[in-house]
């Protein structure tokens, strides 16, 4: 007898959908699963005979067949599990399947029958839904993800034992009906901006990237509270809308970070891998390719601590998603594109002991010359290219800045960075960028007109200050989301005057 | 009218007669007024390896000649200072063979502090147009700036100090009545207004080859420094310099192509160990030993241009090199604001940025 259930599987962030075919003949006893299933899938047949014999049914003792189809693709993951038994147990005549065309199951199964969650729910249900399966059978810890498809019918199992008897009409399970959540809830940090005492340039400039999600590069001598102001730049990132929380979910989903019995990411990722990390663990890959950290980074940021530590090839090939706001990573089972639209924030210190430029404070720099030099060539010069703003930090002896002096919390400057926000998304509606950051040279024509003062400002500043003409854009881009902050719609001179603090000092690093 | 500074005037009219021989007449006679009454044989014995000046000296000592002489040289054109006036320059009768009386056309100020800019009249654009450059840039620092009212470097060094409208002193060496070179009709008219122009000489004496060298002695007594800006190897010029080091006054050289026969003297000099003179500020922080100096024209036009906070930050940075933290918690500017004044005064080019967000002000 032959049964057929519904299931899908995920290839990047794309789903096919696959039917898995059982055939239960008379024969030897044996099962075998076809369709190009990888070591994990093949596999499956111990679970799901176990699991069955477990949970009270029949595993037919007669030649077993699965089949998925298409059978021209390779298929990977674990929730083939539940289908598959599904399949068993239809074709051997222990249920029946009535109405189960426009039904998708998924899930694994454990020795006791017990149903576990899976990985890449989100992206596999959006994409099926898109196909007109309307109805999911899945496992309770799934639920809350795919409860985000909209209109889509979620039945969340806990056993195998529980969906046959739900199969069976002997029990009723809820069905959860998906809808898209409009406003997500800000979320609560532990960690506030008031804490940090001085620093105020590091401070609005960490404000300024968050609002048009730029990238930085912080370089100061150690202590002077770079990784600790950056800690606290999610507590000032924009809220996410829901498109952008539904990208990075998904993204999260198939990487199996999402965790069990969690929705929707409502927060902004930050991401900060160690400076041993390769260039794979950046980037994304593996046979199939999993995302990397700058897709894990993504609408959120990638915090590169200690910046000429990292691997130098590592480094290199941020350039590309920088530019792009995509990776495409390129293996033998096939390409896949990940969104890595993340905003780069890199420290480093001036030289190997950490003080160079510090002279006369406590502390003097004993680098040779040489050293300073090769430590600095670490980061390449189109990687410096790419940062917006470059902050040098001091440590500043703080004896005469007393505490009594107000500092700014983390709520004040969200406050501006959402109105920045607001503004940005007001502007660009129906275009692809989101940020100001991502502008293009043409938009940047359409978006950022200066005034007469602004450009005689901006021709005084090219001469004097010896800017290379890639820095325009840059400088631009900066000048678009100060004046955001500021609500003001046009640019004005004090904006680009802001800028222009922010732009390379070539002392400290080489180029 | 027979007095002491009356007979100075004569002494002086006469030419030839030096302050070592005035010293020497003070020291047999005690008073000059004693030697208009003295015997011939005791003048002769005084001047006894001057015997032509004793015959011209003789021959003058009468009444009529004196009054001749007063007459002669009064006029509301200039007015005379001898040693023995309370408004004679101090710096002058410092050195070595003053001048006795000196005639002076415009507005007397020798206790300014002064340099002497100096060289060939000969001269190249690059010499003309340094020459310029620090008579203006000294004149910033309400620095005078004195030189021989000659062609070439001379001038230059004038008029950089007139255009500033600063203070300027022409040494002649001819008479105070005369234009020498007549090409500089103009200039001495300048400095008869805003500046000063002073001689040795009595009116209607003549620009003899003599003088030249003479004059150069007051040029460089009346300076706090020398600067030279362009001489050949065998250039006038180097007597000043000789004047100069033997008034223990500064010698400054300005650095030349080697190449270049109207720098060759100075590159000689800076060899011997002239000072050498790349900036301005070389010259001031000598003379901040004694004066008390200020670029006033810069103050004044930075005030000019700055707008209140602008100013209030540029206060802060102008005493120390400052981090931008501090300057906010200072002043009480916000960050955001801060950078763009920040900004605004580096673009104005009175600050700039050294590492790590710390400024420092540009002279």
């Amino acid at each position: 007898m032959l049964a057929k259930v519904k299931t899908c599987c995920i290839y990047g962030l794309l789903a096919a959908d696959i039917e898995v075919e059982v055939d239960v003949t008379n024969g030897l006893p044996t099962m075998n699963i076809v369709g190009l299933p990888d070591a994990a899938l093949k596999e499956s047949k111990e679970r799901v005979r176990t699991a069955i014999n477990n949970s009270g049914f029949q595993f037919p003792l007669k030649r077993i067949t699965v089949n998925l189809s298409p059978a021209d693709t390779k298929k990977e993951g674990t929730h083939f599990d539940l289908p598959i038994a599904l399949g068993v147990l239809a074709a051997s005549g222990q249920i029946k399947l009535q109405d189960f065309s426009g039904v998708v199951v998924l899930g694994e199964l454990s020795l006791d029958g017990k149903v576990n969650p899976v990985n890449g729910v989100l992206p596999m249900l959006l994409e099926m839904y898109s196909r007109g399966f309307t109805k999911v059978i899945l496992p309770l810890g799934n639920i809350e993800e795919a409860k985000l498809v909209n209109g889509l019918q979620c039945i969340g199992i806990k056993s195998l034992r529980e969906l046959m008897a739900f199969i069976n009409g002997e029990i009723q399970i809820e069905a959860h009906i998906g809808n898209t959540i409009e406003d997500l809830e800000n979320c609560q940090f532990e960690e506030d901006f008031k804490e940090v005492k001085g620093q105020e340039t590091l401070k609005r400039a960490l404000e300024i990237v968050a609002a048009g999600s730029h990238n930085l590069l912080m370089v100061g001598p150690p202590g002077s509270g770079k990784t600790m102001a950056v800690r606290r730049l999610p507590s000032i990132l924009p809220k996410l809308i829901f498109e952008e929380a539904m990208e990075i979910t998904k993204l999260y989903s198939i990487s199996g970070l999402l965790g069990q019995n969690k929705g929707l990411i409502t927060q902004r990722p930050f991401r900060a891998p160690h400076h041993t990390s390769s260039m794979i663990a950046l980037t994304g890959g593996g046979r199939v390719p999993k995302p990397g950290e700058v897709s894990l980074s993504h609408f959120g940021v990638l915090f590169l601590d200690e910046l000429p530590e990292f691997n130098k090839n590592a480094l290199e090939v941020l350039r590309q998603p920088l530019e792009d706001g995509f990776i495409t990573i390129s293996r033998v089972n096939g390409s896949f594109t990940y969104p890595a639209k993340f905003m780069l924030i890199g420290s480093m210190n001036p030289c190997p002991c950490g003080y160079h430029g510090t002279e006369g404070g406590q502390h003097s720099c004993s680098c040779t010359p040489q050293q300073i030099i090769r430590y600095a060539g670490k980061v390449s010069g189109p990687l410096l290219d790419r940062m917006d703003i470059i902050v040098e930090t001091t440590a500043v002896s703080y004896a005469d800045l007393t505490n009594n002096k107000s500092t700014e919390g983390s709520k004040e400057i969200r406050k501006r960075v959402e109105i920045a926000r607001e503004i940005q998304l007001d502007r660009y509606r129906g275009t692809k960028i989101t940020f100001n950051s991502q502008l293009t040279p043409s938009a940047i024509k359409k978006h950022c007109k200066l005034d007469d003062q602004s450009q005689q400002l901006l021709r005084n500043a090219f001469e004097k200050m010896k800017l290379s003409a890639r820095a325009y854009n840059r400088i631009i881009k900066i000048t678009r989301t100060i004046a955001d902050l500021d609500e003001s719609p046009t640019i004005k001179m004090n904006h680009l005057a802001e800028a222009l603090q922010y732009r390379k000092v070539s002392s400290l690093v080489r180029r | 009218m027979i007095n002491e500074r009356n007979l100075l005037i004569w002494l002086n009219r006469l030419g030839g007669i030096t302050y070592e021989m005035i010293l020497d007449f003070t020291e047999h006679f005690g008073k000059l007024t004693e030697l208009w009454h003295a015997k011939e044989a005791e003048i002769y014995e005084v001047l006894q390896n001057h015997r032509i000046i004793a015959d011209k000296l003789l021959k003058t000592r009468n009444k009529q000649y004196l009054e001749k002489v007063l007459t002669e040289t009064n006029s509301d054109a200039y007015k005379i200072v001898t040693i023995l006036d309370s408004d004679y320059p101090e710096k002058l009768k410092s050195i070595y063979n003053p001048p006795y009386v000196i005639y002076i056309k415009g507005i007397a100020d020798f206790n300014k502090p002064l340099i002497a800019i100096v060289g060939a009249r000969k001269s190249t654009p690059y010499g003309r147009w340094a020459a310029k450059k620090f008579a203006r840039e000294l004149t910033e620092w309400g620095v005078g700036v004195v030189s021989g009212l000659a062609l070439g470097i001379d001038a230059e060094g004038h008029k950089g100090a007139l255009e500033e409208k600063g203070y300027t002193i022409g040494v002649l060496g001819c008479g105070i009545d005369t234009f020498y070179p007549s090409s500089n009709y103009h200039l001495f008219k300048q400095l008869e207004e805003s500046g000063c122009i002073i001689s040795e000489y009595g009116p209607g004496i003549e620009p003899l080859k003599h003088h030249f060298p003479a004059r150069n002695r007051i040029i460089s007594g009346l300076s706090d420094g020398v600067v030279v800006i362009e001489a050949g190897e065998k250039s006038g010029t180097l007597i000043t310099v000789g004047f100069a080091l033997e008034q223990g006054k500064d010698v400054y050289a300005l650095p030349g192509n080697i190449n270049n026969n109207q720098s060759k003297g100075t590159n000689k000099l800076i060899r011997e160990g002239a000072k050498i003179l790349l900036d301005t500020e070389d010259i001031i922080e000598e003379l901040r030993y004694k004066y008390d100096l200020s670029n006033t024209k810069k103050e004044w036009e930075i005030q000019e241009m700055l707008s209140n906070d602008e100013m209030r930050v540029f206060d802060i940075i102008k005493r120390q090199p400052t981090h931008i933290d501090v300057i906010s918690y200072k002043t009480g500017i916000g960050i955001s604001e801060l950078s763009t004044i920040l900004t605004i005064l580096e673009l104005k080019g009175l600050i700039s940025q050294l590492s790590g967000k710390t400024f420092t002000a540009d002279k």
